[in-house]
Formats: C-alpha cells, sequence, structure tokens
C-alpha cells in the first residue's frame, strides 16, 4: 500500500514539474516573441522612415515619385496592421507584418536615389537651356535696342537737317 | 521731345525687355515663394460618404460605418498617421489650444502617404460588445474597429440634461516629422458621438 502511495507520489511530482517546466517554457517564450516583435517594428519603422526620407529627396529634386509613394503605402499599412497586433498581444501577427512592412520597402531607398539623379541631371540640363536661352534673349534686345536707336538717331537728325529755317521778322 | 528724351525711351523701354527676357534665367537662381496656404484636412462623412447621417443611436453587436477623409495640401509628400480613438465623457479630448493630442491610447491606426494635393478616403467600421447597464451606469468591455477587438472598460454615467449614456469615437491626425524622426500630433481631430442605447 505504501509503495503504491510512494509511486501515486512520484507520479505527481513529475506531472507537476512538467507542466510548472512547460508553464515556464511558454512565459520565456512569450517575452522572447514580444521583445522580437517589437523590435522587428522599430526595424520596420527604421526602413519605411528611411525610404520616405529618400523619396522626398527625390522629390525636391523634381521627380516623379508617385509609383515609390504607391510601395510607401504597403508598407506604412503593414506596419500599422504590426502596430495593432502588437498592441493586442498577437506578436506572431506583429512580427509578421513588420516582416511584411520591410519586404514591402525593400530597394525602394536605391529607386529614389535613381529618381533624384535623373531629376538632378534633368534639372541641369532644363537650367542649361533656360540660361542659353535667357542670355540669347537679352543680348538679342540689347543689340535689337542699339540698332533701333541707331536708326532712329539717323533718320531723327536727317529729318531735323532737312528743315528749312523760319525767317523771324526783327 | 529733343533727342535725349527719345534715348531715354530707348534705353527705358530697352531695361524693360532685358528684364522680361532675363526672368526665366532669375527664376532658377531665386525661386518663387509659393502660393496659398499649407494644410492638411480631416473630415468625417456619414455612411452615405457625404456629411449627413452620421451614427448617433447605437447598440451592442451591431455594425457602424463611417468614412475618414484625409487631404495633403502641405506642398509635398506627407507620411499620416489617422489614430482611432474611444472615449467616454470624462475622458479628455485633444487641446487645441495647446496642440496636444488626448492621453488615451490609440486603438485602431491607418498609416499613409499622400502626394501633395492628394486625399485618400477609408471606411472605417466600427462595433460594441460586452455591453452592459446598471445603476445608471453603462459598460462596454470591448470596442471592435474593422473587426479587430480592444479591450476598452468604458464606463459612462448617465447624462439626465441630454438623456443618454455618451460615448465618443474620435479621430486624431498625426504627421511624420522627418526632423525628430517620429510622428507629431498635427492638430487636428474630428469625432461621432455616441448614445449607447441598448444591448
Amino acid at each position: 500500500m505504501s509503495a503504491l502511495v510512494r509511486g501515486m507520489r512520484i507520479i505527481l511530482t513529475v506531472l507537476v514539474f512538467s507542466v510548472l517546466l512547460t508553464l515556464g517554457k511558454n512565459g520565456v517564450s512569450l517575452a522572447l516573441s514580444e521583445s522580437e516583435a517589437a523590435l522587428r517594428i522599430d526595424e520596420a519603422e527604421t526602413a519605411v522612415n528611411s525610404a520616405y526620407v529618400k523619396v522626398l529627396e527625390a522629390e525636391e529634386k523634381g521627380a516623379d515619385v508617385s509609383a515609390l509613394l504607391v510601395k510607401l503605402n504597403s508598407g506604412a499599412r503593414n506596419i500599422s496592421e504590426a502596430q495593432m497586433r502588437f498592441r493586442n498581444g498577437d506578436f506572431g501577427g506583429a512580427v509578421y507584418y513588420a516582416d511584411l512592412s520591410i519586404q514591402s520597402v525593400e530597394g525602394l531607398i536605391e529607386e529614389a536615389e535613381q529618381l533624384k539623379v535623373l531629376a538632378g541631371d534633368q534639372y541641369r540640363e532644363k537650367s542649361f537651356q533656360t540660361v542659353t536661352t535667357s542670355f540669347l534673349a537679352v543680348v538679342i534686345v540689347i543689340l535689337g535696342d542699339v540698332i533701333c536707336w541707331q536708326l532712329f538717331k539717323k533718320r531723327y537728325l536727317q529729318k531735323l537737317l532737312k528743315m528749312k529755317p523760319e525767317e523771324v521778322e526783327a | 521731345m529733343n533727342l535725349g528724351e527719345y534715348r531715354a525711351v530707348f534705353i527705358a523701354g530697352g531695361l524693360i525687355l532685358v528684364l522680361v527676357a532675363s526672368a526665366p534665367m532669375v527664376s532658377l537662381f531665386l525661386p518663387l515663394p509659393r502660393g496659398g496656404e499649407r494644410f492638411s484636412e480631416l473630415r468625417v462623412l456619414g455612411s452615405g460618404q457625404v456629411a449627413e447621417d452620421y451614427p448617433f443611436n447605437v447598440r451592442a453587436d451591431l455594425s457602424y460605418l463611417v468614412y475618414v477623409v484625409v487631404g495633403n495640401h502641405m506642398g509635398s509628400s506627407m507620411y499620416y498617421n489617422v489614430v482611432v480613438k474611444f472615449r467616454n465623457q470624462s475622458e479628455p479630448l485633444p487641446n487645441a489650444t495647446t496642440g496636444t493630442p488626448s492621453l488615451l491610447p490609440a486603438l485602431y491606426e491607418y498609416r499613409v502617404f499622400l502626394g501633395d494635393g492628394e486625399s485618400w478616403e477609408i471606411p472605417v467600421t466600427f462595433s460594441f460588445s460586452g455591453v452592459s447597464f446598471f445603476d445608471n451606469r453603462s459598460l462596454v468591455e470591448v470596442f471592435k474597429v474593422n473587426e479587430l477587438a480592444f479591450d476598452v472598460d468604458k464606463v459612462a454615467l448617465w447624462n439626465a440634461e441630454s438623456d443618454g449614456y455618451y460615448y465618443q469615437v474620435f479621430i486624431e491626425l498625426w504627421i511624420y516629422n522627418t526632423e525628430s524622426d517620429r510622428f507629431l500630433y498635427h492638430n487636428r481631430f474630428v469625432d461621432v458621438l455616441l448614445n449607447m442605447t441598448g444591448v
């Protein structure tokens, strides 16, 4: 009888120990996934924000960034989902959406950089054309003005010379 | 007019034409300031996508629909965060004078990039569950936005003046600031007043 009780005690101890071990393991994995999710969301935020800064720079140079905004929006949507799932305690979902967000904006910095360079080149070309055209126009205006003035002065003086002096009675 | 006066006219005319001809070149080095006010717009529309038919008398486990519109007139692309919050009548709203957001936690959020001159409209569906009434109070345990459930546990006292248990769904607009590398409250919010009428 006492052997039976001892046996049952051993089984119960093993069972309790197993349950505690499982709970402990889950607690650790939960804590890990929370910190992991927070880290991954941070990474996603950094990726999207950095891409946006590059897109802004390209836009300032005059590039058409509408296609890049579509990709950025995909990243932004996924970050929202990640944040909301994180707040709701769904850390697995948060990591999933944070990763999706990072994927959405992959290569965007390079694309923005290319667009920025292209827009810079176009701006320089356009500026050169504007300066050249404007400069030529100024030269033509000045030359035209001088030539017109010379012609006018010549005709004016000729007209003046053709005039007969009036006789004025003393 | 004598010759000297004619000369002055030619010089003045020439100068005006030179100014006109050099204007495109000058504008490259001295960019003209952009006209118009820079601002962002935030509006909430009813279920018919117009400024009427807003939900008011609400019950548990029924869905209500509003539309939120964000417009960018800031002169360049902007990154917005549209934050949905839920309050009872005693909890703080954003302060328009100090430009500070409500201290209540963000529940649902939408992030969006908008080009200059673009606007964006998004449907927001919300519902309530775990609603109960006791001792002149109502309790909402769960607030759902687009099927995502949030434990809110909001208690509203009976408002004898307006005959109801009042709650508010409000939406704040935040904007990403590249210098501080974070979202800042953009001092704009819209709200929908709700009267909890039944379970």
